[in-house]
């Protein structure tokens, strides 16, 4: 069952520019000078219940202005856009009822008081019931251990514990959707894969759709089973996280190589093979080659004097995404 | 030499005070205001009953109180209010021109813009249209004088009340209170020779005459000849006085400061 | 899989009205709690604020040194003046300041965005975040002065000036929230709001001197692009029974409502503007 769908999406930004000073600020009144940005251009999307969707690309692709579509708080250019069946924007207080939003660093908490004030001021927003309300602070407490700072003003919780409190007060109220921008930046490991098994557990229990937008990596294989990538405002990937893991499997092995301006090699799955000054880099296809067996075979041949394994980022895959299309090999 | 790092710290106050400008034009519209305010009450009050002097005299010396608060008062309960929120005022105390030295150089900056950018279109519209009466040139140097000593006692209240603010976070009410409290008694709202004798009393020992009405009866030419130095002296009274004061605040901030650990 | 019994439904299920007021209540309760945890800028603020407000009379005082009546009004009617009106203004100050602040504490922080995404009216939310407690002092002082005033003056406390009291206090509040909602709306095109409030707070000083005194132009401004004689000089004429001004007494009364509306057209024109072009 589709919960969020869009189709042909577009956003188009005028940005004016706004002079400096008196002139400056007197002129914003009558000024007309524009350029205009397609943050986001002819973009499909059809997301069911349940689903956790990784939402990744360089900045400034239009992920951010997507998710404020989504939300409600951008309108669209032209296109159309469903949430739950209700156009977000025009019906933003319905959709807000339902939605959860981890806005990254912004937090939504109140600075001086206790953390559960802030949570109490939740449950009269969303009209959580005194009953529901107390179970799900429980169920939290569980995976979260919000108890440990509950009664503590939320100025003096570390990076870790905010972002907890931010994500139990983003599905507090039972919402279908969930967008989280960056939840686990900043973090260390122990606070990320708490923040994980919450996300997980919430989608599990409650068929929650979670739209997860990250530069972390171990965040998009951990949770996500199907990523979406933007570049440049348009769609270029749109599937399971494995085919787009598998379809791009390069790798490279760098190295410095003794008498590297004449390295050659010939075997199967070396794609390609850079050369600059002693420097080597080979692109190679982890599917029908390992890197012990590529590393054995040039120790065979050659002088290693120092060796590095890149994994593709994030940035690469997509990029890489971008200049080779959506066919590979 | 010290006397070029408090040039360019001046200097610098005042480039960045033309940042300002937007700010520069209300400020200027302010006064603006409230003459034209003040103008329609005293001359209500003129039609009601006979304002001692007339009321030619009282548009003179309003005139004349907004051209020395425009030049002479300040806001510096903001800039170390800032500081001290920011915790970049540990570095100012590191400074070899010390605090206090700075931030006199610093509102010294502003005082020149402000008298270029308000003080002195004011007194332009006083004459075009209020029709107020200049001093000659050898007054108009003593006004200015009065004027630059007036600047420095409102510095030094203004400095030991921003003290507090090591105490409090909110300054803006520290100088609110301030202004209220100095535009009172120093003559900007209400013209003091127009006092009853048993209030003019109470205004004569306060400091505030002397940061306004002292430099304004020299404009206005109620104080000529030796009554001028007598202003001048009042003044450098206060000014000694406020000097120790706002010593005595600045080291008990600073050992406030030293006991929080900044 | 659902997990809960009690599921929340996909409605509301109260009235938008009662749930924008218990809520409400709630965020006005967390805001005094906060700022009362930093006593001292509480008690220096509502000092500050009560100090300034003893100066003004104190001021008006020393006018009346010089004149028995300016234009016809005596020392306790310009009292009552300001009073009456300083009691509305202060009352509109504690609960509908945040606009002033819309540009540099709202749009540029993105705390506009959050707003959006919850279940409530969008200017509700602006105003329930800032609660400008400082003038809780000067509310209790104008009532203090009105009182006085009204004693010094042996006015009748007759019910049909209550209710117009009353009235002309709701009305006038409504007035000063139009200004403040028209000028912080335009920071939607500035991304400024806080500059363009400077023409109001000069302005509103006009408020405690009869609106006879001022020549014709500063008296159209007053009706006008800051109409604070609404909300000061014509009111206080009927409470103090002066005939000669009934119709403009009585379009005080309906005049709050009607900009408020208009306020709120440009404000939500304001925020389309913003959902359009992202800030």
């Amino acid at each position: 069952m589709t919960l969020i769908k869009a189709e042909n999406l577009d956003k188009i930004f005028k940005i004016y520019n706004q002079g400096e000073g008196i002139r400056g600020y007197l002129k914003s009144f009558i000024s007309r000078e524009y350029e205009e940005i397609h943050a986001v251009e002819d973009l499909d999307l059809d997301i069911g219940a349940g689903e956790i969707i990784g939402y990744i690309g360089a900045n400034g692709a239009g992920k951010s202005t997507t998710v404020k579509m989504l939300t409600g708080i951008l309108e669209p250019s032209s296109g159309k856009i469903e949430v739950g069946g209700r156009n977000p924007h025009k019906q933003r207080k319905k959709n807000a009822m339902n939605i959860g939003v981890v806005f990254g660093q912004k937090t939504q908490l109140w600075w001086d008081l206790p953390v559960k004030e802030s949570f109490r001021l939740l449950k009269e927003i969303y009209e959580v019931s005194d009953e529901d309300y107390d179970e799900r602070i429980d169920e939290f407490d569980e995976v979260l251990q919000l108890s440990d700072f509950w009664n503590q003003p939320v100025r003096k919780l570390s990076l870790g514990q905010k972002m907890r409190c931010e994500l139990a007060a983003s599905f507090l109220h039972h919402p279908k959707i969930v967008y989280l921008d960056e939840p686990t930046i900043g973090l260390d490991v122990a606070v990320k894969e708490r923040i994980r098994e919450f996300i997980k557990k919430m989608n599990r229990e409650e068929d929650i759709t979670v739209m997860l937008t990250t530069h972390d990596i171990d965040d998009i294989e951990d949770l996500c089973e199907r990523i979406v990538v933007l570049d440049e405002g348009k769609k270029i990937y749109d599937g399971e996280l494995d085919a787009l893991v598998n379809r791009f499997t390069s790798r490279r092995m760098i190295m410095d190589v003794r008498n590297g301006e004449e390295f050659d090699l010939d075997l199967d799955g070396v794609k390609e093979i850079e050369k600059e000054d002693g420097h080597v880099e080979i692109v190679f296809d982890r599917e029908i080659i390992s890197a012990s067996s590529l590393m054995r075979e040039v120790l065979e041949r050659y002088d290693v004097l120092d060796f590095q394994i890149k994994e593709p980022d994030i940035e690469s895959v997509v990029k890489k995404i971008y200049n080779e299309g959506l066919e590979e090999e | 030499m010290n006397m070029k790092k408090y040039y360019a710290v001046a200097r610098n106050a005042f480039k960045q005070a033309t940042a300002y400008r937007l700010d520069a034009v209300t400020t200027f519209l302010s006064s603006v205001i409230f003459l034209t305010l003040y103008y329609a009450v005293w001359s209500a009050i003129d039609a009601s009953g006979d304002i001692q002097g007339g009321l030619q005299q009282v548009m003179t010396y309003l005139v004349a109180g907004q051209i020395v608060s425009n030049a002479a008062f300040l806001q510096t309960e903001q800039f170390i209010g800032y500081r001290v929120r920011k915790g970049t005022i540990v570095n100012e105390l590191k400074r070899p021109l010390g605090l206090m030295s700075h931030v006199y150089f610093h509102e010294l900056g502003w005082v020149v813009f402000n008298t270029l950018t308000k003080a002195l279109p004011i007194a332009a519209l006083g004459v075009v249209f209020l029709n107020i009466p200049l001093p000659g040139l050898v007054n108009t140097a003593y006004f200015a004088l009065s004027t630059f000593l007036a600047f420095n006692l409102v510095f030094l209240l203004a400095y030991a009340n921003s003290m507090l603010v090591f105490w409090t976070k909110v300054d803006w009410s520290l100088r609110m209170t301030r202004n209220t409290v100095t535009n009172l008694f120093s003559g900007v709202l209400f013209p003091l020779y127009l006092l009853p004798a048993g209030l003019s009393d109470i205004f004569n020992v306060l400091p505030f005459r002397a940061m306004a009405d002292a430099p304004i009866q020299i404009f206005t030419g109620q104080a000529s000849g030796i009554q001028v130095l007598e202003i001048f002296g009042l003044q450098l009274f206060w000014i000694v006085i406020m000097f120790i004061l706002a010593h005595l605040m600045w080291r008990k901030a600073k050992t406030r400061l030293t006991v929080q650990g900044g | 899989m659902r997990e809960s019994e009690n599921y929340k439904g996909e409605e509301s299920r109260i009235s938008s009205v009662k749930k924008h007021w218990s809520v409400y209540k709630k965020f006005f309760a967390m805001y005094m709690k906060s700022r009362l945890i930093y006593k001292a800028d509480f008690v220096l603020g509502f000092t500050s604020q009560l100090i300034n407000l003893i100066f003004s009379v104190a001021f008006l005082s020393l006018l009346f040194t010089q004149v028995e009546s300016i234009q016809g009004w005596s020392f306790n009617e310009i009292l009552l003046l300001a009073g009456f009106s300083g009691l509305i203004l202060n009352l509109h100050h504690i609960f509908f300041f945040a606009p002033y602040r819309l540009g540099e504490d709202y749009i540029i922080s993105g705390r506009m965005d959050r707003y959006f995404v919850r279940p409530l009216n969008m200017l509700f939310q602006v105003f329930a975040r800032y609660i400008a407690d400082d003038n809780i002092s000067k509310v209790l002082a104008n009532i203090a002065i009105v009182v006085y005033a009204w004693n010094q003056l042996a006015l009748n406390i007759a019910s049909v000036k209550i209710v117009y009291g009353l009235l002309a206090i709701i009305s006038g509040v409504m007035v000063i929230g139009s200004i403040f909602v028209t000028f912080g709306t335009t920071a939607f095109w500035t991304g400024r709001s806080q500059a363009i409030f400077w023409l109001f707070f000069r302005i509103s000083d006009f408020r405690r001197y009869p609106y006879s005194i001022f020549s014709q132009p500063v008296k159209i401004i007053l009706i006008t692009i800051v109409p604070i004689a609404f909300t000061s000089f014509f009111p206080t004429t009927f409470l103090l029974g002066m005939p000669e001004w009934r119709n403009w007494q009585i379009i005080s009364l309906l005049i709050g409502p009607v900009m408020y509306l208009l306020a709120y057209q440009f404000w939500k024109i304001g925020l389309s503007n913003y959902s359009s072009t992202g800030s």
